[in-house]
């Protein structure tokens, strides 16, 4: 399993277990599309590595979620990854946040 | 000794164990913690390039990755059976609009490894392509303990 899916009120959480956002684990993250709400944040807390593969799983996300008129977040990317996102422009459609960011725009 | 070869079947997971060695390796090297991640980012791509592109997917294929320290320099050779040389992109910045649709959205490898590393090379001979990127050492911050050798000479990995 590389995904946890949690609902805090209208904000859903997707925490990313795998230490690897790659070619191995690209599935199960894709399938996270099929639970996006209004607003989702994909949680980067436990993520080591990611590569092209991953950011296409991660494509795949955002191309759903601008479908389905959804926002999509991303929470706890380090540095680099950060790095990385930026170099593919990622963060313009999955901008960086913070838990209490979001549950603070929720009230 | 001054290169380090691995040789893995074209599967995905196998490229899980150069991009570890490339991180035992990056350490070793006293690499700071951005370079080492970078490094392995390259090295992932580029394998991963080979695996797909080159040989195809098909496991009873090898993909050679060697890492060569040579003076100033930390290259990293990736060799496949595809002998078609991939197309690089010169820095170009994917349109990600572009990617939207696409139903398998893909094409970021090798404008990541362009920025990431110092140099690329690439050639194509007998069946066989070499994929070769280098980092510059001494635009490489250390970040840990590895000794510094002379400028101009071999280093041990």
């Amino acid at each position: 399993m590389s995904i946890l899916i949690e609902q805090l009120g209208s904000l859903t959480i997707v925490r990313i277990l795998t230490d690897s956002v790659d070619a191995l684990s690209a599935k199960e993250i894709e399938a996270a599309a099929g639970q996006l709400r209004d607003r989702t944040a994909l949680d980067f807390g436990k993520v080591l590595f990611i590569n092209s593969a991953g950011i296409s799983a991660l494509l795949k996300l955002v191309i759903e979620a601008r479908k389905q008129g959804k926002k999509l977040y991303a929470l706890n990317v380090t540095a680099h990854h950060r790095k990385v996102f930026e170099m593919v422009d990622m963060l313009r459609y999955m901008p960086l946040t913070t838990l209490e960011d979001l549950q603070a725009a929720a009230t | 000794m001054n290169d380090v070869e691995i040789s893995i079947p074209s599967d995905h997971v196998f490229e899980r164990i150069v991009r570890d060695s490339a991180l035992v390796l990056a350490r070793h090297m006293g690499f700071d913690e951005d370079r080492t991640a970078d490094l392995q980012l390259a090295v992932s791509e580029a394998v991963t390039n080979a695996i797909e592109h080159g040989n195809k997917g098909r496991i009873e294929i090898k993909v050679g990755v060697r890492f060569l320290l040579q003076n100033d320099r930390l290259s990293i050779r990736v060799i496949d059976r595809g002998g078609v040389l991939p197309h690089l992109p010169h820095g170009a910045q994917p349109h990600i609009e572009d990617k939207f649709a696409d139903d398998t959205p893909r094409g970021l490898g090798l404008f990541l490894i362009e920025q990431l590393v110092d140099g690329v090379e690439m050639r194509s001979n007998d069946g066989c392509t070499e994929f070769t990127m280098w980092f510059d050492l001494k635009q490489t911050p250390a970040g840990g303990d590895a000794p510094a050798g002379p400028a101009g000479q071999e280093e041990s990995l």
